[in-house]
């Protein structure tokens, strides 16, 4: 089976992302902070960016799977920019610990910002959409089986995660507990 | 309503897989608009903060 060097490339985002989910998720359970409503959204607009590359790499890239990580990246962008915008209000600390000198919002913003730039970026390579199609799992390169899996069970974690940290309805503004598993 | 959003994009990937592509697609529209929803209703909160 030759190997579809967009799909892989597809599949390589996907792991990007992943780490930054991944790199969220440690920041919860090792170093103890609760994502605030904002955060869950943007956790929310990396899943949407998932998506978009999840797309790519099962159904053959195209030009919509592109928009479509395009605009999830904007909206991450804006509710990023929502967070840093809170914290530059002078009075209003900032919002969890920092990671190499910037909070999670502001990394969630670059990140943000480089996912709309690469996309725009690989889209444009137009010898891509030839030979798009659908590629079930089983005949996936193992690369993009291993990518689809991790994107599928981190999906499963953050819908668990979420609603043990906020139940069924809003989430606290300043989460210190797990609604479902606060003491009585 | 968090874990719904997150749900709602998961059964889009999952729909996906099983190249349901039409419905993929419906769901993942259906959880961008409640994200924006969701998101505007946060933006919209009054702030707690003390200037």
């Amino acid at each position: 089976m030759p190997i579809d060097n967009f799909r892989v490339l597809n599949a390589i985002g996907l792991l990007l992302v992943s780490v930054v989910l991944f790199m969220a998720f440690y920041g919860q359970i090792a170093g103890g902070d609760l994502p605030c409503p904002l955060c869950l959204l943007q956790r929310i607009a990396f899943v949407a960016v998932m998506y978009g590359l999840l797309l790519n790499v099962i159904q053959g890239p195209k030009p919509l799977h592109y928009s479509i990580m395009i605009i999830s990246g904007l909206l991450g962008a804006a509710i990023a920019m929502r967070q840093v915008l809170l914290h530059v209000i002078p009075g209003t600390p900032p919002y969890g610990a920092p990671f190499l000198g910037y909070h999670y919002y502001t990394w969630a913003f670059i990140v943000f910002s480089l996912v709309i730039f690469g996309t725009a970026i690989v889209s444009a390579f137009g010898s891509q959409y030839g030979n798009s199609a659908y590629l079930p799992f089983k005949e996936q390169h193992w690369f993009c089986k291993l990518a689809i899996g991790i994107t599928l069970v981190l999906t499963l974690a953050n819908v668990i995660s979420a609603f043990i940290e906020c139940g069924p309805g809003e989430c606290p503004e300043n989460p210190v507990t797990y609604k479902l598993v606060a003491p009585k | 309503m968090t874990s719904l959003l997150f749900l709602l994009f998961l059964v889009a990937m999952v729909l996906t897989v099983v190249n349901n592509q039409p419905f993929s697609l419906a769901m993942f529209g259906v959880a961008m608009v409640l994200t924006g929803y969701w998101f505007n209703h946060h933006m919209t909160n009054a702030l707690d903060i003390l200037l």
